[in-house]
């Protein structure tokens, strides 16, 4: 994680492999989310 | 443009500023503009559509199951009807052949005493 | 007679009247002693609070306009329709002030109409910005028009405007889409100026995002304070339906500010910017939002499922504070973060006392327009009507 990146492709490399891991992480929290959010609706 | 003699950090100016220019920054944004203009018209458009069509479907099946319930109600209402002129055609006809029999009773009581 | 004097002698009366006298007397200084007079504006320093918080903090939370009317005519949600002229009159209002705040901050304010005029600068952001908030007012106003013409007794041109009511909706909706977004572009150009947790190549998506919500939270703000000073004004729809706008709106803003903080995160890995979490802006940041961001995201959810009224008012509140948080982060706080703290800027009291004197015009004409319009009841001739 430390250290220069030294190219454009790397840096993008690297950063666009956290965010794929992020948007896993964010699918699952945001459908987590809505059941909390609509928990005690009454229809 | 600026020039110096010295590196511009001596005269307190920043060196780290990157060489992209102005317009690359907000070309992608202004770009977008358009595209805005292009496709929200087609789907807040498809959204109305979607929203009012639901609301007809959900209009008609109200409207639908309200006269399921009244024919329903009805019908109910007519076959307890129908009983319940059955049971007082059945009633009336005991009570009127009882009545018939008691009459044609009396009427044989009557004969007979007075062929005594 | 006597109900007005009532007015001016109330306690709102005087303090409104002592902002107001003194925003004329600035006014005058401003305009013939120049900015240098009443700001601290300076060539490292050129926008200040009328930008930061009159400019972009108002067309922010003048959103609930077009998020209001969007959710009744465009996505059919007929309940809240109560909440539409109150929305409505809230944004127009605020877009006017923020036009009103935008004479005083512009060097030539004789020139405001020569991008429209005389060159038009279609490589500026600033040109979309202002040729969108042009629109939008005039939108905003046709649409709040009808209320007006209800009061003056005028049907036919009444019932004229109310057949454009879906295409001004939808005309609006562009709008707000392009301007709040466009706010945020206008950053774009200074990233040597701005802090990089703050800067993105999200920025317009970002401000259009937390617009909103901020709509969502000012609606349910100002459905609070109206029903606190305005209860005697309502009919039965509005005086019933305040449960139903709290706990509709809370729950769409709640999901808004949970999807708002997930692409926030985004923004922070797309530059690769979490070392700066550690420093001093850093703190800042998350202060930002993990206080106003994320906790009112949960405050709001919380509320919504145990149907605590109390619960999603103070979330409202406490969004709106971070919605303006947000813009003055953005334009004043953490812009120019490179600069010694000798050249940093901090408003002059002039230029607060101004803006408190904009918002003022705004609460006056409000309940002016409040009392005497059909805004918070449907006007007799006109029930059932829409």
């Amino acid at each position: 994680m430390d250290g220069i990146f030294y190219t454009l492709q790397d840096f993008l490399t690297y950063t666009k492999g956290v965010i794929y891991l992020l948007i896993v992480a964010i699918l699952f929290s945001m459908l987590g989310f809505w059941s909390f959010l609509t928990g005690r609706d009454e229809d | 443009m600026n020039i110096s003699g010295v590196p511009f950090k001596h005269l307190g100016m920043r060196e780290d500023l990157g060489v992209t220019p102005a317009p690359e920054l907000t070309a992608g944004a202004l770009g977008a503009v358009p595209i805005v203009v292009g496709l929200w018209p087609v789907l807040l458009t498809g959204i109305y559509a979607i929203s009012k069509r639901k609301e007809r479907i959900a209009r008609a099946e109200q409207e639908q199951a309200v006269a399921a319930a009244l024919t329903q109600a009805r019908e109910k209402g007519e076959a307890k009807l129908s009983e319940a002129l059955e049971k007082a055609e059945v009633k009336n006809r005991t009570a009127i052949e009882a009545a018939v029999k008691k009459a044609l009773e009396k009427v044989a009581e009557t004969q007979t005493k007075e062929g005594s | 007679m006597t109900a007005l004097v009532q007015t001016f002698l109330s306690p709102f009366g005087i303090v409104a009247g002592i902002i107001v006298i003194l925003g004329l007397v600035l006014t005058v200084l401003r305009f013939t002693g120049g900015l240098a007079t009443v700001t601290n504006l300076s060539d490292y320093n050129a926008w200040g609070i009328w930008i930061g918080f009159d400019l972009l903090t108002g067309v922010a939370l003048a959103a609930g306009g077009f998020v209001t009317s969007a959710a009744v005519y465009i996505f059919g949600m007929k309940r809240y329709h109560f909440a539409v002229r109150p929305a409505l009159l809230t944004g127009f209002l605020g877009y006017s002030l923020v036009v009103l705040a935008l004479h005083y901050d512009v060097g030539r304010p004789w020139r405001l109409p020569y991008p429209f005029i005389i060159r038009q600068g279609t490589t500026s952001v600033l040109f979309e910005v202002g040729a969108c908030v042009a629109l939008y007012l005039t939108v905003l106003f046709v649409e709040f028009f009808p209320a007006a013409l209800e009061w003056l007794g005028l049907k036919k041109v009444r019932g004229l405007i109310i057949k454009l009511t879906l295409l001004l909706t939808i005309f609006g909706v562009i709008l707000s889409t392009l301007h709040q977004s466009s706010l945020g572009a206008l950053f774009l150009i200074a990233p040597s100026k701005l802090h990089p947790l703050w800067y993105s190549s999200y920025l317009p998506v970002f401000f259009f995002i937390s617009s909103i919500f901020a709509g969502f939270s000012m609606v349910i703000f100002e459905s609070t304070l109206s029903h606190r000073y305005f209860a005697h004004k309502m009919d039965e729809t509005h005086l019933k339906g305040r449960e139903d706008v709290a706990l509709g709106f809370g729950k769409a803003a709640s999901f808004v500010l949970a999807g708002y903080f997930t692409i926030k995160i985004v923004g922070i890995a797309a530059g690769n910017n979490w070392y700066l979490l550690g420093t001093s802006y850093g703190f800042w940041f998350l202060v930002e939002l993990l206080g106003f961001v994320a906790l009112p995201c949960f405050l709001y959810a919380v509320g919504v499922r145990d149907r605590n009224l109390k619960l999603i008012k103070w979330a409202a509140v406490w969004t709106v504070l971070g919605v303006v948080l947000n813009r003055l982060n953005v334009s004043l706080i953490a812009f120019n973060w490179h600069l010694p703290s000798a050249d940093r800027y901090f408003p002059h009291w002039m230029e607060i006392a101004l803006s408190i004197f904009i918002v003022t015009i705004g609460i006056i004409a409000f309940r002016v327009i409040a009392t005497i319009m059909p805004v918070f009841y449907e006007h007799s001739d006109y029930k059932d009507l829409h």
